[in-house]
């Protein structure tokens, strides 16, 4: 399911509207995760708080979510461009990545609450394309 | 069987009792059809589903979305016995309607989406996660009958 030019168009203006509350998705995103989905906390053993207020959880997700937003530039070529980013998930955290979909599910939850009028089914349904793509990419060099 | 604490009743109970079924029920399936256009198969009889704007604005989607969205209400009524709740619902499913059960979640996961975005910030973490297990277990019952 490969990202169309119309797809492309509807993810890179919906992410202009999305920017300036990044930061706030990804944490809030990342926060629902871990309580929603407890198995994904043993990813985070090393982490003191794993609640939705933690300052590492919302850090983190801040950190994912920019680099999403960095995707989003470079979406005519999501496999080259996040090369590094899938060694560092292949090898060091080796994360499995059907938890991707779990976190795309949780992001898109998020971007539908703070944007409910313009997350419409059609926007909803580039976004998750592009995630499902931008994971593919993420797992690239998994094996 | 599925354990259910005095609060994730509570949780469950005040989503439903707050919950506008006749706009919450049709955004929900049109926002399946439209997310995961495979889904269209099972409503060929429905008309005009030739873009998300047709989907959006068809009456007989909408219909159906209220349907299936008070199909829930069972479960909240009986909620100490879902898988039996839903036996006979779960063979229609399977023997007359022939829906494969995959499609089950990607319904339940478009349906959290539309709450989540009306309740806003009260769809707190906590609730979302109680949510979802009511609707994971609705969808395992409506699998068990399949054979």
């Amino acid at each position: 399911m490969s990202l169309s030019g119309k797809d492309k168009t509807v993810v890179k203006n919906f992410w202009a509207k999305v920017a300036p509350k990044s930061a706030e998705i990804g944490g809030e995103a990342l926060g629902r995760m871990l309580t929603a989905y407890p198995q994904t906390k043993t990813y985070f053993a090393h982490w003191s708080d794993l609640s939705p207020s933690s300052a590492q959880v919302k850090k983190h997700g801040a950190t994912i979510m920019a680099a999403i937003g960095d995707a989003v530039s470079k979406i005519d070529d999501l496999t080259g461009s996040l090369s590094a980013l899938s060694e560092l998930h292949a090898f060091k955290l080796r994360v499995d990545p059907a938890n991707f979909r779990i976190l795309a599910h949780n992001l898109i939850l998020c971007m539908g609450m703070f944007f409910p009028a313009d997350f419409t089914p059609e926007v909803h349904l580039s976004v998750d394309k592009f995630l499902q793509n931008l994971a593919l990419a993420l797992s690239e060099k998994y094996r | 069987m599925v354990e259910w604490s005095e609060n994730e009743r509570s949780i469950i109970s005040n989503i439903f009792s707050n919950l506008d079924y006749n706009d919450v029920g049709p955004k929900a399936l049109v926002r399946c059809l439209v997310v995961y256009p495979w889904t269209q198969r099972y409503f060929s009889s429905f008309g005009n589903l030739y873009n998300a704007e047709a989907i959006s604005t068809n009456p007989k989607v909408a219909a159906h979305g209220i349907k299936v969205l008070h199909g829930l209400d069972r479960a909240l009524k009986n909620l100490d016995n879902i898988k039996a709740t839903y036996a006979e619902l779960s063979v229609l499913h399977s023997e007359k309607l022939h829906v494969d059960p995959d499609n089950f979640k990607l319904l339940s996961d478009c349906l959290t989406i539309v709450i989540a975005g009306k309740l806003g910030s009260a769809f707190t973490p906590e609730v979302q996660a109680t949510f979802q297990k009511f609707l994971a277990v609705v969808v395992s019952a409506l699998g068990k009958q399949y054979h």
